[in-house]
């Protein structure tokens, strides 16, 4: 390939331009992870640094008391997210095909219908009775799984947006003249055409259940169901409630010094780490770039 | 509709499609419809003994408190704002941070660049908090201890002071959601089909032309389904970014109080779900009504582009 | 997915219209006799501050051991955290899942007024006398009346040290350094000296600051109430009070009392005593006091052992000083009151199992503390230990940390190293504190929901500013109570001064 030098200047300007964006997602987190290091006292007295004077492990040490608890969630975290996802993803684009149709005769009413739940909602209370007395999803896996989080009208709305503008309809229309069915169209044509958008919601899916915290809060009352951010919050509000000074009178003579600054920022690196292993390996289904013009012959 | 295939009935060609579309559209009624009728609760005075649904009907008595209020006007008038100025610029930020990346990536290869975009957007609000009042914070903040002291400048009382925070607050929202937000741009960008590039090249198109020409009129439609997303949740906010983050400091009240900031802080100790249903409907009204007008004007202009 | 099962669930869904949500709700006047043979089951949730066990099956066997055996009651027994409990409790009530025994969550009155709570009077009568009888004892006959609505009780307030007397905390090595002792200081007035010479000597130190964040809140507000006798008449927002016994009902921020008050933080601020971030920091004085930043703070705590609890916390040489008496109001007293839902199945079941929540020695402390030899050993009569190599987050089960919310202070045990002789302090300070005159009003807010909920929105705005000192009170001030009038002070003191008066009239008073 030939580059031009306009082209190079662009490129220049371009990675001069993410070197500095990156620079401010990261350095940010690098601050978080040094603080997880640092010693309370030095946090309170000389404040955040990247360069503390006093380094040290207590927040972290604090923690191991519930390894095995940790361990356990971060199972649960997985399980949720994996089968969230997959389910998700399925069921979206499974609905934002017909959206994408416009010779379908229904593609807007679905649009409407899908985009309405994004509006409205009945609130916690109705969702609540509906779930538990009628699913019977209290205190299992699916409590996690399947209220709210598995499919939202987002998700469906950038699907069908992606499917209508970048996959041309002469191809989905030589397919069926060739006498593939519906089902077969998306299948074997539209999902292998769309990989960037599914790994986009795919990643969008992925984040909202390894973040939420919520449904658990609703409909787990048992621990062992606790995912890793129920597990975060819980140990972040019981810090609260111990520093607030106002526990003093419930305390126990044996209570500890806790780090609960360091404690804070250990427990924000654990929730984001796991992540931060995952992401770069899943990067290049987000690139792969679709040459259509190879798959129209 | 443009193209008809054959049609040997019109049910036999949209029964496969609903079929497809049938597991999304049960769960969308499961989970989004059915409790939707909750949304009575917001007219009622509940009271346990009598049932949710036996209790005193109360009209609009649970929506005065958001208007009865000195605060009515500037807490809507900053939600608008807020909103308006993070559809604008968050838009523009993202497809600058989509386009830039897609040209970087064809030319050399980071395993990061995701993780970058990701990464401001993991971070709780509640962390953030605390890292914003580290950075601001009077007596032993990064930016008057850092900065201004040695510089020689006033030190400035970030806290008290409400006026820096429609800057802060809309910087801080842009670095914590840009990237997050130019992810779908990246997309639609790499569903572009390569030859139409290669054939603007040919006809001697330089970079910032093929951008123009090519690029960013295929996001148009991406970028419309996203603002009209967005407009129906104009009234709403994000609460850890203006409760959270101004740690609920009473002195910036002008530029920091939204709709759900007030509703937070006034029903607090009341929890009544009658007037937090209120809340809720009130905001998701005026902002259907507004994607209903918008939208219309965007099918009038371009059906194609209209979101239903 | 599975469609049938969708279906189904679909169609039992639409039902939801029709008679669900009614068939969960209404007082259920209990039908059954209770007496033998039937074992009723009830849902017992509990506030715990420690890490809770995956496993709590070994404990509420333990529980169930003793309430079967007593009263023919099993205990389904559920431990929720700090900020889980108030959204799972509100869930099931509210949504008329069964939730029998519970403890106050927001402000008691909204529970009765809302009629969540089942009125109590008949039952205790019949299954609760000797819970009546150690609340008399520990605290005096009126308690209950805190909790009293029109005649009828609708709840029990955990039987603890009620009286908080503001005490100022304090570091006493840098107390000592700067040339005082704590004879020294007897009341606010003779802290700013004190401020000063800790300031001077050791520049780096904070001399004062707020003891909860995120709202700050110095305590100034109580230290006012209990010196000036100020009752708040149940609801926090503080716009409708009474000082003193006038029986007039006032706005707390336009006395005087308020006005000096916040004059004196705002000396304090102006002075350097607190940061200038006071009214935002993040950082509590807990933290402060541990890492040898800050010097003191206010905090309200019953007994004497405090100072000896935050040193073994923080690391410090930690003392506490009373500076101001308690004042009894309603509030004060029914704060954390455990209620039988209006919603319960089996109300007997419920008092018969709370009578022996506040008198069962070994129940309270089974709940608090576990298994004898698993998750505790007993040091003597009074005081309990973790077993050798274990602590707070590894034994396998304790709500230590809820002795403040549950059951009876004088039947649960200590943690080793607590003096005894404290726990007779509070209890001979409930019955010698001064109560107010109004004590046992209580307000009902239904009718100025409204007002209340703008009120609360002004007062989160201003408050934290002004008991900070980091606001002039001499210009905020007439802007704070401006802004009250706006939201409709003037309805919620209007609506307070009648209720008040219909009580006096009914008290005979």
């Amino acid at each position: 390939m030939i580059q031009t030098r306009g082209e190079r200047t662009f490129v220049l300007f371009s990675a001069i331009m993410m070197g500095l964006v990156t620079l401010a997602a990261f350095l940010p987190f690098v601050l978080i992870v040094v603080a997880s290091f640092t010693k309370e006292s030095s946090l309170i007295n000389d404040g955040y640094s990247f360069f503390p004077k006093e380094f040290s492990m207590d927040a972290y040490l604090y923690l191991k008391a519930s390894a095995y608890t940790f361990l356990r969630a971060y199972g649960v975290s997985f399980f949720v997210t994996i089968v969230g996802t997959a389910v998700g993803l399925l069921i979206t684009s499974m609905l934002a095909y017909p959206m994408s149709r416009r010779d379908f005769k229904y593609h807007n009413t679905l649009a409407f219908v899908v985009f309405f739940t994004m509006l409205f909602s009945g609130g916690v209370v109705p969702s609540y009775i509906m779930w538990t007395q009628y699913f019977h999803i209290k205190d299992t896996l699916a409590s996690l799984i399947v209220p709210n989080l598995l499919a939202n009208g987002f998700n469906v709305l950038l699907v069908r947006n992606y499917f209508k503008s970048n996959v041309p309809i002469d191809l989905i229309e030589s397919a069926q003249i060739d006498g593939a069915t519906e089902t077969r169209t998306f299948f074997r044509i539209m999902l292998p055409l769309s990989v960037p958008v599914l790994a986009t919601v795919g990643l969008f899916m992925g984040l909202a259940y390894w973040n939420d915290w919520i449904n658990a809060l609703y409909y787990v009352s048992k621990p062992q169901y606790y995912g890793i951010q129920n597990l975060l919050v819980q140990l972040m509000n019981n810090i609260q409630y111990l520093n607030s000074g106002q526990a003093g009178s419930a305390l126990g003579a044996g209570s500890v010094d806790l780090p609960s600054s360091a404690v804070r920022m250990a427990m924000a690196v654990l929730g984001i780490v796991p992540i931060l292993v995952v992401l770069p390996p899943m990067q290049k289904y987000l690139t792969r770039g679709v040459v259509i013009g190879a798959v129209k012959g | 509709m443009r193209h008809e295939y054959g049609r040997p009935s019109e049910w036999r060609k949209t029964a496969p499609l609903l079929m497809l579309a049938a597991p999304g559209l049960l769960y969308f009624l499961i989970n989004s419809y059915i409790p939707m009728f909750g949304v009575f609760i917001a007219f009622k005075d509940i009271n346990y003994a009598k049932g949710i649904f036996a209790s005193d009907w109360v009209g609009f008595d649970n929506f005065q408190f958001l208007f009865k209020t000195t605060d009515a006007w500037i807490m809507t008038r900053n939600t608008l704002l807020y909103n308006l100025a993070f559809i604008v610029l968050g838009t523009v930020i993202s497809i600058f941070i989509a386009i830039l990346m897609s040209e970087l990536l064809r030319k050399l290869y980071s395993k990061l660049f995701l993780s970058g975009l990701v990464l401001p957007n993991l971070i709780s609000m509640v962390v953030l908090s605390m890292l914003v009042f580290a950075f601001l914070n009077a007596d032993s903040g990064f930016v008057n201890k850092s900065i201004l002291r040695p510089l020689g400048l006033p030190e400035l009382n970030w806290y008290s002071e409400a006026k820096y925070w429609p800057y802060l607050l809309v910087f801080i929202q842009m670095w914590k959601t840009a990237g997050y937000g130019s992810i779908v741009y990246f997309a639609s960008i790499a569903g572009i089909d390569k030859s139409i590039y290669e054939a603007a090249k040919i006809d001697g198109a330089g970079k910032l032309r093929q951008i123009r020409t090519i690029t960013l009129p295929l996001l148009k439609p991406t970028v419309i389904v996203l603002g009209l997303i967005s407009i129906g949740r104009i009234f709403n906010s994000d609460f850890g970014l203006f409760y959270q983050v101004p740690l609920n400091a009473g002195a910036l009240y002008s530029t920091t109080q939204t709709i759900d900031t007030y509703v937070y802080r006034a029903l607090m100790q009341l929890n009544d779900i009658g007037m937090s249903a209120a809340a809720g409907l009130y905001q998701s009204l005026v902002g259907f009504m507004l994607v209903v007008v918008v939208n219309a004007i965007v099918k009038r202009v371009n059906s194609e582009n209209a979101l239903f | 997915m599975n469609r049938k099962k969708g279906l189904a669930a679909l169609c039992m869904a639409a039902a939801l219209g029709g008679s669900v949500l009614t068939a969960c709700s209404g007082p259920n006047p209990s039908s059954d006799g209770g007496d033998s043979g039937k074992v009723e089951e009830i849902v017992f949730a509990m506030p715990s501050f420690n890490r809770i066990p995956d496993d709590l099956s070994r404990v509420a066997n333990a529980i169930n051991a003793i309430t079967v055996d007593k009263i023919g009651v099993k205990i389904d027994y559920r431990v929720y955290g700090p900020a889980d409990y108030a959204q799972k409790v509100n869930l099931a009530l509210q949504s008329g899942e069964k939730m029998d025994i519970f403890t106050t969550l927001g402000q008691f009155s909204n529970y009765v007024s809302k009629n969540q709570v089942y009125a109590l009077d008949d039952l205790l009568a019949q299954h609760g006398k000797e819970m009546t009888a150690i609340l008399d004892k520990d605290f005096g006959p009126d308690l209950l009346k805190a909790n009293t609505i029109n005649g009828q009780i609708y709840g029990i307030p955990v039987n603890k040290g009620m009286a908080l007397p503001i005490s100022f905390v304090y570091n006493a090595d840098m107390l000592k350094g700067a040339g005082f002792s704590a004879d020294d200081i007897e009341s606010a007035e003779d802290l700013p000296a004190v401020f000063e010479a800790v300031k001077n000597a050791n520049p780096d130190v904070v001399p004062f600051g707020p003891i909860n964040v995120n709202p700050s809140d110095t305590n100034l507000v109580n230290l006012l109430k209990g010196k000036h006798k100020v009752d708040f008449l149940t609801d926090t927002t503080g716009v409708g009070v009474v000082v003193g016994d006038d029986g007039k009902v006032v706005n707390f921020y336009e006395t005087d009392l308020f006005k000096n008050g916040a004059r004196m933080m705002r000396d304090w601020y102006n002075k350097g005593y607190l940061q200038k971030d006071a009214a935002t920091t993040t950082i509590t004085s807990m933290e402060m006091i541990a890492s040898g930043r800050e010097f003191s703070f206010l905090g309200g705590y019953s007994g004497l052992e405090i100072g000896k609890t935050i040193s073994a916390q923080s690391g410090k040489n930690v003392e506490a000083k009373r500076i101001s008496p308690f004042y009894f109001d309603t509030g004060a007293v029914n704060a954390v009151s455990w209620m039988v839902s209006s919603t319960s199945k089996a109300p007997e079941a419920a008092v018969k199992f709370l009578n022996l929540l506040y008198t069962d020695e070994k129940l309270i402390n089974t709940i608090l503390y576990g298994i004898e030899g698993e998750d505790y050993v007993k040091v003597d009569e009074h005081h309990v230990r973790f077993p050798d190599g274990k602590d707070a987050n590894t034994v396998p089960y304790t709500a230590m940390f809820s002795t403040g919310i549950v059951g009876s202070e004088s039947l649960q045990y200590q943690f080793e190293g607590v003096s005894w002789s404290d726990i007779e302090l509070k209890l001979r300070e409930n019955k010698e504190t001064e109560r107010s005159p109004y004590f046992g009003f209580i307000f009902d807010q239904s009718q100025v929901k409204t007002q209340i909920s703008a009120v609360n929105n002004v007062v989160n705005q201003y408050l934290p500013g002004l008991v900070t000192g980091s606001l002039d009170p001499e210009t905020t001030l007439p802007k704070f109570v401006k802004a009250l009038n706006d939201a409709g002070a003037a309805d919620l003191i209007k609506s307070k001064q009648e209720q008040l008066d219909q009580w006096l009239a009914s008290q005979g008073k």
